[in-house]
């Protein structure tokens, strides 16, 4: 048996439960195509109780987390949230994390479950000198991500701020139901959407039984994972790990190289990536798996991190890492047969139909 | 319509024979239709691929004779019996779903002919007392 979040007791009655780091999550309800449709078109929402969650505060805080994070993090305003990387002193990533500013010189990190204990033992050490302290709230917390184009529409109904006025990657703190809430306009899916953190971990099966009922479809981590592919988000273990620095995995957008120093920076000025990440877009439905082997022009180039059936695309698609240099056609080995591929830009999905920027009808 | 059985959430028809990896073989037909259990479907869920055999290909019993793809796996469909394949769904190719939908029915995956014995398949109350202890 492994741990459980909050929401537990819903998963077990309504879901095909699996492990995922260590906990017992739920897979789908009602079918993991299905569930990623209705987030493309509808909303959904997803136990994300999971991932770790931590508040680094203290009068050092922000020039701590602008050291350890290779994006800046000051200068963050409050209830701003930012995408961000933490490498090793070799460039390798550590994780890849949400930082969320909740008050002057208090920031909320939510970063991955498979390496919650990694992170903590790093900044613990990593913290000493500076005038700061780590809280891990993860077991006394839990967060519930709302995604698809009504997600603003069925949470504004449980929520007296006007969310319209929220932007993309910002935030407020808010009482839903009585419970104390840090809400941002976040997500992991690429459609619009909020993330909803709070210490009232009794109120937590309240709250998700209020948004399934104003029309939100509980979706589980299968269709998560599916939603994350089709809008080309890497998943730390699959495509991040200690040996790929952000340049390969081509995340150059969360490292601010013209920051004075943070942890990783001397070996990423020196880094020539010769492999990156790449999408890759079936001509079937035939599914790549992790593992697979890519060739391109007959050569062995590389292999598939992440691969899923993508309902939107009626093909599958898939990530690996090849050669800065192979574009258009490669092949996939799936079971001894090779199957043609292209390589595609993220997000997979045409930006005009689908995603948070997408053209309101 | 053949009566059905029910074991929690998954049907089985009976006068089709099964096996212990959840084929379905409907023994009485010439050539005989096969596919996977309503049990079989319900796990595998979500079936977005199938890989089907050539015509006219012949496998041996518990052998590889289709592959099927959910989004989370990949499953083997295994030939209960000896045979030869006579005809494909080929269907199936641009609508895997219907496995999901109509197992027994529009989600027959091969009709093959019969070249061996069937004495380690179960019949419909057999295979609801073993999908029982499951």
């Amino acid at each position: 048996m492994g741990r459980k979040t909050p929401l537990y007791e819903f998963h077990k009655s309504k879901s095909h439960l699996g492990e995922f780091a260590g906990y017992d999550m739920p897979i789908w309800y009602d079918g993991i195509s299905k569930e990623a449709l209705n987030v493309r078109t509808n909303v959904g929402i997803f136990d994300t109780s999971h991932m770790g969650r931590v508040i680094i505060s203290g009068s050092d805080a922000g020039e701590f987390l602008d050291y350890i994070m290779t994006n800046e993090i000051s200068n963050l305003e409050i209830y701003q949230a930012r995408y961000s990387l933490m490498c090793n002193e070799n460039g390798g990533i550590k994780d890849d994390v949400i930082v969320t500013r909740i008050e002057k010189n208090s920031f909320l990190i939510v970063w991955n479950a498979i390496n919650r204990e990694k992170n903590i033992n790093w900044i613990e050490k990593e913290i000493m000198g500076f005038e700061a302290e780590v809280e891990d709230i993860s077991d006394e917390s839990f967060m519930i991500a709302i995604q698809g184009p009504k997600s603003e529409g069925c949470l504004q109904q449980i929520c007296k701020e006007d969310l319209s006025l929220v932007k993309r990657f910002r935030g407020l703190r808010t009482k839903i139901m009585e419970a104390d809430c840090i809400i941002t306009r976040t997500g992991y899916t690429g459609e619009d959407g909020f993330e909803i953190i709070s210490r009232d971990v009794e109120k937590a099966l309240k709250i998700w039984n209020s948004l399934i009922s104003l029309g939100a479809e509980p979706s589980g981590l299968g269709a998560r994972d599916v939603l994350r592919i089709e809008a080309g988000f890497p998943l730390y273990g699959n495509e991040l790990n200690e040996e790929i620095n952000p340049f390969e995995a081509r995340l150059d957008f969360a490292v601010k190289m013209n920051k004075p120093i943070f942890i990783g920076k001397e070996a990423l000025e020196k880094s020539k990536p010769i492999r990156i990440r790449v999408g890759i877009k079936m001509l079937d439905r035939s599914v790549p798996r992790s593992g697979y082997k890519v060739y391109f022009k007959g050569d062995l180039v590389g292999t598939i991190t992440s691969g899923t059936y993508s309902p939107i695309l009626n093909s599958s698609i898939a990530m690996a890492y090849v050669p800065i240099n192979i574009k258009g056609e490669v092949e996939v080995e799936i079971r001894d047969k090779m199957i043609k591929g292209i390589i595609t830009d993220f997000p997979f999905y045409d930006l005009r139909k689908y995603g948070w920027r997408r053209e309101r009808n | 319509m053949n009566s059905t059985i029910k074991v929690g959430d998954f049907i089985i028809i009976e006068g089709l024979l099964y096996s212990k990896t959840h084929e379905w073989i409907a023994i009485n037909e010439n050539p005989a239709r096969m596919g996977i259990s309503d049990y079989a479907q319900k796990n595998l869920h979500d079936i977005v691929y199938v890989e089907l055999p050539k015509i006219g290909s012949s496998f041996k019993k518990g052998s590889t004779i289709c592959t099927l793809e959910s989004i989370k796996a990949v499953a083997e469909v295994y030939a209960p019996v000896d045979c030869i394949v006579m005809e494909i769904n080929s269907k199936l190719i641009d609508s895997p779903e219907l496995i999901n939908k109509n197992p027994y029915g529009e989600g027959w995956l091969v009709k093959v002919k019969v070249e061996g014995g069937t004495e380690d398949l179960m019949d419909a109350k057999a295979y609801a007392e073993f999908i029982k202890k499951l």
